[in-house]
């Protein structure tokens, strides 16, 4: 039993309450972004890129003196 | 060790951990999107208003997810280039495509729609918006089609072909690797096991506003998508998932005999073990409790197929490592010589095990010197972890019969319309909130756990797929994901609980005067 409800389609429209948390959703995907990239630039950006030269993969699946990678990491 | 198994083993912990938080947030985008589509289209169809502040309100809730989620996934396409350099190398040409192709569907489709979708609602027709809203739930859902499609080719490498001269997997068939039966069964239970979480999450929230006598007309319509919804979406993803237990049982048989722990192979039909406790030690199954035919024919869909167990795989697996230094042989031949007609020849007939040569790899330096000893212990490595897979299994399924009768039930009060006269029931569904993701995420431990020690089955094993990294490394970036996921969370938790909590009345999208009298009176 209700007070009222089903039929009362008739009201205000909604204030704007979510301003802020649209604000802060935006503020957390900036934030996110910008660990993520910090991550990566402490992990990852001063590291030499793999070899994947097919000798070098030659090497990764079969070592031997005649393939000898240059740069792997 | 011819491995450094520490940064295999982070790596993997990585990425198990990334993909597990990032799948928090998808399933409830795929099914929530297709709820807000289905209460709009109620909305434009009977022009009451009602039905337009549910879609607003259950909206705020998908956008938190939405935005919370945003990031989490590119996370791991960014460790197939960090962690997994070699694999990425490998199959990238594979892979890459349809991986590309769903960064293009999330980012861009997805999120545009998105925009439209919060900010269209004054700025373009409702008819207008319905559309908006049902492009974003295809959008939502055709991204997670290409993620699916990668992923699947995982699990059952069609279409492709290793390339002796570019060492790596390339491209032979894309229509085979687009209509891979593995990702088809995939795509249609991952999205329906998102149906299941997006209506739990509607009907648990509704029930809480029902148990405290707030929004009560809001959350009893809510209630009522939920429980149609999640009813369907429930038996879909039981019925989907035979169907992907099928593809299973088709192109992964050693996952198939660790799901079922089923270590020799029995008589066909094959019997379901309801329960038993798994001893790898000794190749065994404790206590277990049996039911007849079952499992043959889920499995096989026949009375006369067997499921072979794993100590057979494991005996076939030896074959097929011995044909696989056969292929091997002859890909290092055609690196030198790529005319030497013979080793092409050979490279054609055994190109398929070459990846059993590799599992060598963790033993000896060079497979083509292997003895028996490492053989026997290359193919006892290609075991997943049985009990782990047994269990999780198991209590997958077990929440997806629960989700039915839970469901069934809601949709069978709704019809009644005596949602709120049954307070253990309204308690009930506000507990059962996490289980669906509880099931999803052990749905992927089933699905990836159990395709160890492959990175692509049969192809690469996930060990010869890691980066030169130093285990320092990994364990930085580890370090710093888990601290920085878990802020997240605790923010997401935070965030999601205060929305819900304010609920449609005072965020002013429902007037708070649609309360339970006889709750009211009863509190007082």
């Amino acid at each position: 039993m209700l007070m009222s409800s089903a039929g009362s389609d008739h009201h205000p429209p909604p204030r704007r309450p979510l301003r802020r948390l649209s604000v802060e959703l935006i503020l957390i995907v900036l934030a996110k972004i910008a660990f993520l990239s910090l991550i990566w630039w402490i992990v990852a950006s001063h590291y030499p890129r793999p070899d994947t030269r097919p000798a070098a993969i030659e090497h990764l699946l079969a070592p031997s003196p005649s393939t000898t990678p240059e740069a792997k990491p | 060790m011819i491995i450094d198994s520490d940064v295999v083993t982070l790596s993997r912990v990585q990425f198990a951990l990334t993909a597990l938080y990032h799948f928090l947030f998808v399933p409830l985008t795929l099914g929530l999107v297709w709820m807000l589509a289905i209460m709009e289209s109620v909305y434009v169809m009977t022009g009451r208003e009602v039905w337009k502040r549910m879609v607003q309100f259950w909206g705020v809730l998908f956008g938190i997810n939405f935005a919370m989620g945003v990031a989490t996934g590119i996370t791991m396409e960014f460790q197939f280039g960090m962690n997994w350099a070699y694999y990425a190398h490998y199959v990238g040409d594979v892979f890459g495509t349809p991986l590309a192709i769903e960064g293009l569907m999330a980012f861009f489709l997805e999120a545009t729609l998105v925009g439209v979708f919060f900010m269209g609602w004054t700025r373009i027709s409702r008819v207008s918006h319905l559309l908006v809203t049902w492009f974003l739930a295809l959008g939502t859902n055709l991204s997670a089609l290409w993620i699916l499609i990668a992923n699947a080719w995982m699990q059952n490498p069609v279409g492709a072909k290793f390339n002796p001269q570019t060492m790596r997997m390339e491209v032979t068939s894309f229509s085979d690797v687009l209509f891979n039966p593995v990702a088809q069964a995939k795509f249609v239970h991952t999205v329906s096991a998102g149906y299941v979480v997006g209506s739990m999450f509607v009907l648990s929230i509704s029930a809480w506003y029902l148990l405290r006598g707030r929004n009560v007309d809001f959350a009893k319509r809510s209630m009522t998508v939920a429980a149609s919804f999640g009813l369907a979406a429930a038996l879909s993803v039981v019925v989907l998932g035979d169907e992907s237990g099928y593809a299973v049982s088709e192109n992964q048989k050693m996952k198939m005999a660790a799901i079922e722990a089923m270590w020799e192979t029995e008589p066909p039909p094959a019997s379901f073990t309801v329960f038993g406790i798994p001893d790898v030690q000794n190749r065994t199954t404790h206590f277990a409790l049996h039911v007849p035919w079952v499992m043959g024919l889920i499995g096989t869909r026949s009375l006369d197929k067997p499921i072979p167990g794993i100590n057979n795989l494991v005996e076939d697996t030896k074959g097929k490592i011995g044909d696989g230094i056969q292929a091997y042989d002859a890909m290092l031949t055609l690196r030198k010589n790529p005319n030497d007609a013979q080793a092409n020849a050979t490279l054609s007939q055994y190109d398929g095990d070459m990846g059993y040569a590799l599992l060598l790899k963790r033993y000896v330096a060079d497979p083509r010197q292997a003895t028996p000893a490492d053989i026997q212990k290359a193919a006892d490595s290609t075991i997943p972890n049985v009990p782990v897979l047994f269990w999780a299994f198991r209590i997958m399924v077990a929440c997806g019969f629960y989700f039915i009768a839970l469901f069934a039930y809601a949709f069978w009060l709704a019809s009644k319309r005596q949602l709120d006269n049954k307070r253990w029931f309204l308690r009930l569904a506000l507990c059962s909130l996490p289980l669906p993701w509880v099931a999803a995420e052990l749905g992927w431990v089933v699905a990836e756990y159990g395709r160890q020690p492959w990175a692509i089955e049969g192809i690469l094993p996930t060990s010869l797929g890691v980066s030169s990294l130093t285990a320092g490394q990994v364990w930085t970036s580890l370090g710093g994901f888990v601290l920085f996921y878990t802020a997240l969370a605790v923010i997401d938790a935070t965030l999601m609980a205060k929305y819900a909590r304010k609920g449609p009345d005072e965020l002013g999208l429902w007037p708070a005067r649609d309360i339970d009298p006889a709750y009211s009176t009863s509190k007082a």
